[in-house]
């Protein structure tokens, strides 16, 4: 008989347990796995779902030791010269040192791209007939190292070590879908060593600090490591756009209109805590970026791609600006920009690196050439024979001793000198570089050299000068004193077809003239007046600067011309030239002038307007003779004209520009008034005036709301002298608002909010969407808090929200009347 | 002649002359008859004079023009000053017994002075033209300086014709002005303004304006060429030649008329314009050769009978039909050729 062993529990009771503990371990693995697998997916390089790196993650990436690389004793220019007929295009290099300019190499290539250099060697775009690629030249001999077919087109190349690395991107103009991608190449044999390809857009890529800086997207700024592409770091920028990075003593910045430290700070991403030194330059024309904007590489061919640039530097006082063949070096004095030199090239610059001494410049002539910082001097150093791209490396010093070179960064151009560059700068008659001459033109105006204002109507007098060059130099006139050999001169030197001259500005010069009351400015005036080149159109102002005179001299002219033109056609429709004679005359005239009117009214063929013109005048005489009298007593700012009498018969009450006149004459007492009430009570911002008014245009009574001590009397004192326009009702009431402070901040005006990103994630979190205020591009306007020179200062009712049609009205505007 | 006349009028000789001249008396000895002869002419002489008057309604008297120029009616006056345009220059108004110039002339410029519509300020300026007196002058430089364009044509060529007029020291006087002001008005906007001053200052004389005609007609001033032809040397003359690809052969051929017409000229020059002419090959330089030589003297004709075959030679080789107009008849002309012949219009 068999003993029988304990009973052992069953086999499939033991894979029963395993597989009870084996399903939940499965599940968990399972659950890690897809973790794991969710994790890698959601976190891969460029990825919108990734969140920025910690600041304490990016001060360390951050910390680590940059080698920049020690800038060699020479530049090299790599340019590529355009096809021609005869011609295929061509890729090449030269040496440029401060002796002169060596070719290193040349040879026939499709290029296809502006050539970038990237340590030992130079990538290029080309094309092949397979497609596009990216050549990869070697920098000493120009012998191809090896090329690669690409996709997309290159946007920039940075090597480390043996390792190139390359960006090609597409989308950023927004025409295609944004796509990217990011290459490690060997340098020598190009094979890969890692790549990344994602859907944005990307910019040049940047060595510094042992990492791989990729901007993406102008938002986001990638860190990779070298070696394996592992993205290690990223900023997230919520205020400010980026375009591009550089390195400065040492430090990274990156930027759009501003540069900004790339610090541990820049993490968060908001705020000015990182930015440096802002370059404070208004918008130049062209909207150039203050560095080469990473996202976009330049053709090949020529093309106006970079020929407007500005060249700046992080914590440097002054810039450079290229405008074509015009260079301007900038600086900030104070709050206004101003130019220290300014060069005319004979071509249009190719490219141009900033030097430590000053510029190095390559025209589209193949010319190269350097300019001192100081003063802008050239230095030719020498010819390519053509460039139609190209991509200056290294760094020279263009100066020849320590002292020329200390003199370079600190020495400023003597003002005669910049006076001739600015004028040889304005004049050229390119008039596609109009923008460039209007910014010579107006530092030209800032200098009150006589000899500028001579230049400036010389420059006047040019036929190419014209639309908003004309414009500018108007307005640079305007403002200038002129001595009387000047104006004389200017005078003479009218319009001449023979001589090739064009119109003078009149409405200047009658500006001159009327602020000169004396026999000579008069006697030029009248000489105006009979000057067969001055333009029919124009003879109204002289007429009213004549007009407006009171000497016998001006009366008589206007009469002589009244009797001379009655029944000329070329006054049968300009109608306000004789008109306004007709009124001068009558105001100023004797009695003998105001018989030869009557004489022109009642003379056969006189023009129908001007008869009833001279007929209103004597019918409504008192009332010109009082107009004539406040004229010359300085209390009207310009000669009244006469209403007609059923004008004067149909007023029922008045309107809001009867009202502004009036006040007018009293404007200075209020002003003072105003700002007695604010020096007493500083808390009070507005206040409401209510003004009863009589039918005789007289003020009956003066009430305020609020009403401080005292100023209730003041505002009776002021308005005491009003006189309004006598009008059918028998009385009215006007109500005004008088703004006497900003009632907000003046932080509060311009509101500055993040960008539409910043509003979505508000809206997302179901918080109030903040105001749209100046996008971060735009300029802020400079804040003002002299409230009482505001222009426009805002009314009572636009404060109230129901803001009238016609923002540029007065303060002392009536918000509303009735009876 | 007078025989057939004095037949003629037999019917006026009394009965007794036809008696005694029956009776063999000489007609020309009977009183009666010259008495009646005498008296006829004075009627048909008074008659013809009545309707002259009629026809020019002659103003004779300067209160009488005073009052037309000042009438109320518009039609009154245009009827004045046409009539005074109608007595034609100073000596023939001096021999009409009709309004003394200078009376005439201080009259038209109080009258322009007074400002006038447009019609009668340019008659008014015409016949200002005509009066060689200093106020005329005075009233003409004036309005060299008006504001309407054809007021500033008319003083221009009216202060011409008057300088032309004038001689010796009255000449003298008024020329530097008149030269300065058709200078001036070379530079003027309107064109018309301009090529009246080329053409006045040709009036009087361009000699001492070439330099000007030349900056002119190099700015575009087409009738500036006829002054540089009409006064230019032989190196103006290659120096003219210069601009005969630039400038359209119209004016070229206003100053080449100049030159041409120029006896003191030497031939040689003469020639280099007509084999360039000759060389341009148009209907347009054909015509002004044809014409040329049609307008010829015939004196000068007699006199160099080499020159009139080298002219009619030189037409004939004028191939026309080689030409663009030519070739524009047969359908064979291209656009280039087209931009060439429209560039020998004159400007408008």
């Amino acid at each position: 008989m068999s003993e029988r062993s304990p009973k052992k529990p069953p086999a499939h009771h033991k894979n029963k347990r395993a597989s009870s503990w084996g399903l939940p371990l499965m599940l968990c693995a399972l659950v890690v796995a897809v973790g794991c697998a969710y994790g890698a997916k959601v976190a891969p390089a460029f990825s919108y779902r990734a969140a920025a790196t910690p600041t304490g993650t990016l001060a360390a990436l951050l910390s680590r030791p940059d080698a920049a690389p020690a800038p060699p004793s020479h530049a090299t220019l790599f340019y590529t010269v355009a096809p021609t007929h005869d011609a295929a295009a061509r890729i090449g290099a030269s040496r440029i040192t401060n002796e002169g300019v060596t070719p290193l190499w040349q040879r026939t290539l499709e290029v296809m791209s502006q050539p970038v250099g990237a340590g030992p060697v130079v990538v290029t775009a080309i094309a092949t007939r397979g497609g596009n690629a990216v050549a990869v030249l070697d920098a000493d001999d120009g012998r191809t190292r090896f090329t690669r077919p690409s996709r997309l087109p290159l946007v920039g190349a940075a090597a480390h070590g043996d390792t190139l690395y390359l960006v090609l991107s597409e989308g950023i103009s927004g025409t295609v879908p944004r796509s990217s991608e990011v290459w490690a190449l060997d340098l020598n044999s190009g094979t890969p060593r890692f790549s990344h390809r994602f859907a944005a857009s990307a910019g040049a890529p940047f060595v510094a600090r042992g990492l791989l800086w990729v901007p993406w997207d102008r938002q986001h700024l990638s860190a990779l490591d070298l070696n394996d592409g592992r993205e290690l770091g990223r900023l997230h920028l919520r205020d400010h756009a980026l375009a591009f990075l550089v390195r400065e003593e040492g430090e990274l910045y990156y930027g759009y209109r501003n540069f900004h430290r790339l610090d541990a700070s820049a993490s968060r991403g908001v705020g000015d805590q990182s930015m440096a030194e802002p370059l404070g330059l208004p918008i130049l024309p062209g909207e150039p970026l203050p560095a080469s904007d990473s996202y976009l590489l330049g053709p090949a061919q020529r093309s106006a791609h970079g020929r407007v640039r500005l060249l700046a530097r992080p914590g440097t006082a002054w810039a450079y600006y290229v405008y074509h063949r015009h260079i301007f070096s900038l600086t900030r004095d104070g709050d206004e920009m101003r130019v220290r030199w300014a060069a005319r090239l004979q071509d249009e610059v190719a490219e141009v690196r900033w030097l430590a001494s000053g510029l190095l410049v390559a025209t589209e002539a193949g010319e190269v050439l350097t300019l001192a910082a100081s003063d802008g001097s050239k230095r030719t150093l020498g010819n390519l024979g053509a460039v139609a791209a190209g991509t200056l490396v290294g760094e020279i010093d263009v100066t020849r001793t320590a002292e020329d070179n200390l003199r370079g960064e600190r020495a400023e151009n003597s003002e005669a000198r910049l006076i001739v560059q600015l004028r040889d700068v304005a004049s050229d008659r390119d008039n596609r570089l109009m923008a460039s001459r209007k910014l010579a033109i107006s530092a030209l105006a800032r200098h009150q050299d006589p000899q500028v204002t001579r230049d400036l109507l010389t420059l006047l007098a040019d036929r190419s000068v014209r639309g908003p060059l004309h414009d500018t130099l108007t307005e640079a006139l305007r403002g200038r004193t002129v001595s009387w050999d000047f104006l004389e001169a200017a005078l003479r030197r009218g319009y001449d077809f023979v001589d090739g001259t064009d119109d003078a500005p009149l409405d200047v010069f009658v500006a001159w003239l009327d602020r000169d009351q004396s026999p000579e400015s008069t006697a030029a005036l009248v000489g105006l007046l009979n000057n067969p080149r001055v333009p029919v159109r124009d003879l109204g102002l002289v007429v009213d600067a004549l007009a407006r005179r009171t000497d016998a001299t001006a009366s008589a002219a206007l009469a002589a011309f009244l009797r001379l033109y009655r029944a000329d056609s070329v006054f049968a429709l300009r109608k306000e030239a004789l008109s306004r004679a007709a009124e001068g005359a009558f105001l100023h005239g004797g009695d003998s002038t105001r018989a030869s009117l009557e004489a022109v009214a009642a003379a056969p063929g006189s023009h129908a307007y001007l008869r009833q013109h001279i007929q209103d005048l004597f019918a409504h005489a008192p009332r010109v003779s009082d107009a004539h009298a406040s004229v010359e007593s300085g209390q009207g700012a310009d000669l009244a004209r006469p209403e007609p009498a059923a004008a004067t018969a149909t007023r029922s009450r008045l309107g809001p520009e009867d009202v502004t006149l009036a006040l007018e004459s009293g404007m200075s007492q209020l002003r003072a008034c105003a700002e007695q009430i604010h020096g007493t009570t500083t808390h009070l911002r507005r206040m409401r005036i209510d003004l009863t008014i009589m039918g005789t245009g007289q003020v009956k009574d003066v009430r305020v709301t609020p009403a401080p001590p005292g100023a209730r009397r003041c505002l009776e004192d002021a308005l005491a002298p009003v006189r309004f326009a006598a009008f059918e009702q028998t009385v009215q009431r006007v109500t005004l608002s008088l703004q006497l402070a900003r009632d907000t901040p003046p932080t509060e005006v311009v509101t500055e909010v993040g960008p539409w990103w910043e509003r979505l994630r508000a809206r997302v979190a179901d918080e109030p969407e903040p105001t749209r205020g100046l996008p971060f591009w735009q300029p802020r306007p400079p804040l003002r808090f002299d409230d009482f020179d505001l222009p426009a200062s805002r009314s009572a009712s636009q404060d109230e929200g129901d803001a009238g049609p016609d923002e540029a009205r007065p303060w002392w505007f009536p918000t509303h009347s009735d009876e | 002649m007078l025989a057939q006349l004095l037949e003629r009028l037999a019917f006026l000789t009394p009965p007794a002359a036809k008696a005694k001249q029956r009776r063999g008396r000489p007609i020309g000895r009977d009183p009666w008859m010259w008495a009646g002869l005498v008296l006829v002419h004075v009627v048909i002489g008074t008659a013809s004079a009545q309707s002259g008057q009629d026809a020019r309604n002659v103003v004779t008297s300067a209160s009488s023009l005073r009052a037309q120029l000042h009438s109320a009616d518009p039609r009154v006056v245009e009827a004045a000053l046409d009539a005074r345009l109608a007595a034609g220059g100073s000596d023939e108004a001096r021999r009409s017994r009709g309004v003394h110039p200078a009376d005439e002339a201080l009259l038209l410029s109080a009258f322009l002075a007074e400002g006038q519509p447009d019609g009668l300020t340019q008659k008014a300026l015409r016949r200002l033209g005509a009066l060689p007196e200093v106020v005329a002058h005075n009233t003409l430089l004036r309005f060299t300086s008006h504001h309407r364009a054809a007021a500033r044509r008319a003083a221009l060529s009216s202060l011409a014709t008057q300088l032309s007029q004038r001689t010796g020291a009255a000449r003298r006087a008024a020329e530097a002005p008149t030269r300065r002001a058709l200078e001036y008005a070379l530079g003027d906007r309107d064109h018309s303004v301009r090529a009246a001053a080329a053409k006045g200052l040709v009036v009087v004389g361009a000699g001492p304006s070439l330099a000007r005609l030349w900056a002119a007609f190099e700015a575009g001033v087409q009738e500036a060429a006829e002054g540089i032809g009409a006064t230019g040397d032989v190196p103006a003359l290659e120096r003219f030649h210069g601009y005969l690809e630039s400038r359209p052969l119209s004016a070229m051929l206003l100053g080449y008329q100049a030159f041409l017409s120029r006896p003191e000229l030497p031939v040689t020059a003469k020639r280099g314009i007509v084999l360039r002419l000759r060389e341009v090959g148009s209907s347009q330089s054909r015509v002004f050769l044809q014409a040329y030589l049609r307008t010829m003297p015939s004196d000068l004709r007699r006199q160099a009978p080499e020159w009139v075959a080298f002219v009619a030679k030189a037409i004939a080789a004028i191939d026309v039909d080689a030409s663009v107009e030519g070739r524009r008849r047969r359908g064979q002309v291209s656009s280039v050729d087209d931009e060439a012949q429209r560039a020998d219009e004159p400007a408008p």
